[in-house]
């Protein structure tokens, strides 16, 4: 034999003997050999037993048998235990046994190859943190990486079982439908689900699958690549719970500071307002002064002249209580912006109202909501506001005089809004509003008209400014007056406010 | 009867003008006028009023200042003053009962009624 192979093509053989399997196996021991011809029937050692023993001292070597001729039996037996081939004593002709030797080593390399590339996938598999499986395609496990150990024990012991035993009840339907719909597609997509363990707790898992074919049974293979995100989503759950925090304080501050500006504003406006008023004294003074002079010397004898005299006086009386108007809501201190009950400012403007009330013959109803949501807004400002309006409707009442009707009531509104047909889109659904109504209910003319329409009263100069005054200091408490005509000749006030944020 | 001498100070030279044609005009006081606090003051010295209407609110020195230079005068320290004021509502001074800080004030816009009324409380009430 040593000579067959010393003769062969390849010059690199090189060959040794040993004469007993202890030889052989010190041999094996010291050195590497691609090849054992190895006699199954040795001095001190006879049958299988003498593979087995080889084996177990050099485990990848590649092995042919040889045997007598009436042992074929034994051969084969060999071979199932890793035998790369057999050869029958007698019946070797250096051809057979040249290609015999060829086969084995060329089997031997290739083994060696799917060695290094299971230890390479092995590796690879017990050093990734994802967890591997495959299953096939009634979802039985074939295998699992060995990251599966944390959540289900050996994974040597999964094979065979049933990979949805251990999804949540709520979720196995919906994991069985993306598990079928992966074998159809060949793709999978990214899904979340929980995973019970068998101590009872609760994970969550993200898995996408892909079907393999591996070419040699034609069943498919499903590789399913999992990740245990229990802790990524609780720490998503303190991020968003955070973030909440984070926008509720944002709010917050946005509030703050709009109160801030408003206060300014209000502030801002009421220095102007004193300073308009102070400024605007002197000029009345001359005119006070001048008036009453004239009224003195010049128009003591004469009728018309102590008339138009008497105008100018009136004139500059009323000049003078605007300018008082606008001392009022400049007030002495700052402006406090503090959540305030509407019906208690009504309530106070209608006593300062009384005694002015008493020229007119009016009487005032009022039906006021309780309770009524707080208004963010300076409490004496808004009071001045009320007394204004009030004394502008009842001079506005014919002679007859009437009934004012003052109503509030809170709202929460489902759209944008309306006032008058025009949307105001700064009161926004889901905000809870106070109206204030203040509506003129004028009685009627002692004497039944006739078809002329009836004379209205004619609308007086400081009426218009008065309101346009007093909407700009309602739109500084973020508020919207009204006015819309009663069809009488009389004007309805509606006052909407934005409740204030704490009662909502 | 000797006719009341009455200083008025104010910046407005339309309204000193026109106050002392009113005052002037009831026959019983004498008037002079000055726009400008030091210039009454030495206005004062030479003409003695018996009342001193002093505006509070003037460019060069205001009315509280004047008030203090008449206090140090020997001679004047004893002349009432009434204010004029713009930066009070005339319904806060009355609940006051016209006086501020010990001085009797009248608000603006004034009529020419409670300017009498004023001189006449306050004349020969010398301190």
């Amino acid at each position: 034999m040593a000579e067959v192979l010393s003769n062969g093509d390849d010059n690199n053989t090189t060959v040794a003997h040993a004469f007993t399997l202890a030889e052989a196996l010190e041999q094996l021991r010291q050195q590497t050999f691609d090849l054992v011809l190895l006699d199954l029937v040795l001095p001190d050692s006879n049958g299988l037993q003498t593979f087995a023993d080889l084996r177990a001292v050099a485990p990848h070597v590649a092995v042919i048998v040889i045997t007598g001729l009436d042992d074929e039996d034994l051969a084969v037996s060999a071979m199932r235990q890793g035998a790369a081939d057999y050869l029958m004593k007698g019946r070797l002709d250096s051809r057979t046994f040249r290609r015999a030797i060829s086969y084995a080593l060329e089997r031997s390399r290739f083994q060696a190859a799917l060695r290094r590339n299971e230890e390479f996938f092995r590796l690879i598999s017990e050093n990734v943190s994802d967890l591997i499986a495959v299953l096939d395609e009634d979802g039985k496990r074939l295998y699992n990486s060995p990251s599966y150990k944390k959540l289900l024990g050996d994974p040597l012991q999964l094979v065979g079982s049933d990979s949805f035993e251990e999804i949540h009840p709520a979720d196995r339907e919906r994991i069985m439908e993306v598990f079928q719909h992966t074998l159809q597609r060949g793709v999978g997509v990214r899904t979340e689900y929980r995973m019970i363990l068998r101590d009872g707790s609760v994970r969550f898992i993200e898995s996408q699958g892909n079907v393999m074919r591996d070419g040699i049974s034609g069943s498919p293979k499903l590789v399913v690549v999992s990740r245990d995100i229990t802790d990524r989503k609780a720490s998503t759950e303190l991020l968003r719970e955070a973030l909440s925090d984070l926008k509720k304080s944002h709010e917050e501050l946005k509030a703050t500071q709009l109160k801030l500006v408003q206060s300014e504003k209000v502030e801002a406006v009421s220095t102007f307002a004193a300073g308009v008023a102070h400024e605007v004294k002197n000029p009345l003074q001359t005119i006070i002064l001048g008036v009453d002079f004239l009224a003195g010397r010049v128009a003591a004898d004469n009728p018309t002249l102590k008339m138009v005299l008497s105008d100018m006086a009136n004139a500059v009386q009323r000049a003078d209580s605007i300018i008082h108007a606008l001392m009022e809501f400049s007030g002495d201190g700052r402006k406090q912006l503090r959540a305030e009950n509407l019906n208690n400012l009504i309530q106070d403007a209608i006593v300062s109202t009384q005694t002015d009330l008493l020229n007119y013959p009016i009487s005032l109803q009022t039906e006021l909501a309780d309770p009524l949501p707080l208004i963010e807004l300076d409490a004496r400002t808004m009071k001045h506001v009320f007394i204004n309006l009030l004394l502008h409707s009842a001079r506005q009442m014919p002679s007859e005089g009437g009934k004012i009707r003052i109503r509030t009531f809170p709202r929460k509104l489902n759209e944008p809004l309306v006032l008058n047909g025009k949307a105001l889109h700064y009161f926004k659904p889901e905000d809870t509003v106070v109206f204030v109504e203040i509506r003129p209910r004028p009685n009627p003319p002692l004497e039944p008209a006739d078809s002329s329409p009836p004379a209205k009263p004619p609308i007086k100069k400081e009426n218009a400014l008065g309101i346009t005054v007093l909407k700009k200091i309602v739109e500084l408490f973020g508020g919207v007056v009204d006015v819309s005509g009663t069809g009488d000749g009389e004007d309805a006030y509606t006052i909407v406010f934005k409740a204030a944020k704490a009662n909502v | 009867m000797r006719r009341k001498k009455i200083l008025i100070i104010d910046d407005e030279s339309s309204i000193t003008r026109l106050l002392k044609l009113n005052l002037e005009n009831t026959g019983f006081y004498t008037v002079r006028e000055e726009n400008h606090g030091a210039q009454g003051l030495s206005t004062a010295r030479d003409f003695k009023p018996d009342l001193v209407l002093l505006d509070v609110m003037m460019p060069d020195m205001d009315g509280g200042d004047v008030a203090a230079l008449f206090q140090k005068d020997p001679v004047l320290k004893r002349t009432p003053i009434v204010f004029l004021t713009a930066a009070v509502k005339k319904d806060e001074l009355a609940a006051r009962g016209n006086i501020i800080g010990g001085f009797p004030y009248i608000a603006k816009p004034l009529d020419v009624r409670g300017v009498l009324e004023a001189i006449e409380q306050n004349l020969d009430k010398a301190a």
